[in-house]
């Protein structure tokens, strides 16, 4: 939907159709639901592979990072190819997945850890996150465009180059 | 899910994540509408600005000023949903691939460092005025 639409941008197609979209009453709804999903799945993750302690390796939020990074890639080359109904994308990349992920949690653990003094969860913690974002988002996107060119296709991982054609 | 019973701990955190995640779409289009810009300052922003936030809101409730059935609609559901790793890392893969080194240190510093650096930040405000 939104990636074909912005896909052929033209003078007669201005950038703020996609923006104007991105607010349509249905847009979000699915927003808001795919975001009510995302962070009880989140919070799920946290409950179910996270100690009690304060001090713990903070497992569930990393696997739910790592996990929302791959999903990213793997959607933005492969699956909104497959799915072109333009509420699917608002609520699977900027509801469910945004809300899977998240920063301020990463950045309280941080803190928490750091003031425990308890540096050797806290750099592993940090760095794992970091690089396995990084990596795994590129893993999701080569699988996505690998998917895509065994159907026949092929993509273009370059071609979103700007924020409004995710929203 | 602590203290709270698992119908309210799950309508919380929803609750919360719907309504986080709604702030933020509306702020991207925002953002969008009025820069046009090629650095990702959304998704900067959201991070930098939740993570100071989620601080003060832990400080709140180590200060027993914010109940629990508040602190999982805003914590986890609300400020978890609002900040996101994915976008931040989307971003930081198409400033590589742009050749655009310096904005992706930029971005890295700003996000890393800098949100454990504002939590921190808003949990000893949160010490100094509610402790």
């Amino acid at each position: 939907m939104l990636s074909s639409m912005s896909s052929t941008p033209s003078a007669t197609q201005p950038a703020m159709t996609a923006l104007d979209r991105a607010l349509r009453p249905e847009v979000l709804i699915a927003v808001m639901l795919g975001g009510a999903f995302g962070a009880l799945l989140r919070e799920l993750f946290a409950f179910w592979f996270t100690g009690g302690s304060s001090t713990a390796f903070p497992l569930g939020i990393l696997l739910a990072n790592l996990g929302g990074a791959f999903l990213l890639g793997l959607f933005a080359t492969w699956i909104d190819g497959l799915i072109r109904h333009h509420v699917f994308r608002p609520f699977w990349e900027a509801g469910f997945v945004r809300s899977f992920t998240t920063l301020s949690t990463f950045s309280l653990q941080s803190i928490v850890l750091i003031e425990a003094g308890a540096w050797g969860t806290f750099i592993p913690y940090v760095v794992i996150s970091v690089v396995g974002g990084l990596i795994l988002i590129w893993c999701g996107e080569r699988l996505g465009a690998f998917f895509v060119a065994r159907g026949g296709g092929s993509v273009d991982v370059d071609r979103q180059t700007r924020v409004e054609e995710e929203l | 899910m602590g203290s709270l019973a698992p119908t309210t701990w799950f309508a919380m955190v929803l609750l919360g994540g719907a309504g986080g995640c709604l702030i933020r779409h509306l702020l991207y289009v925002l953002i969008e509408r009025r820069t046009h810009a090629t650095f990702p300052i959304a998704t900067v922003l959201v991070n930098l600005t939740g993570s100071f936030v989620i601080g003060i809101l832990y400080g709140a409730h180590q200060a027993h000023l914010l109940g629990d059935v508040a602190n999982v609609l805003l914590v986890g559901g609300a400020c978890g949903a609002y900040t996101t790793f994915s976008s931040f890392c989307s971003d930081e893969l198409r400033l590589v691939r742009a050749g655009r080194h310096r904005a992706a240190w930029v971005v890295l510093l700003l996000t890393i460092p800098g949100c454990i650096a504002l939590a921190g930040a808003g949990l000893g405000l949160a010490r100094l005025f509610f402790g």
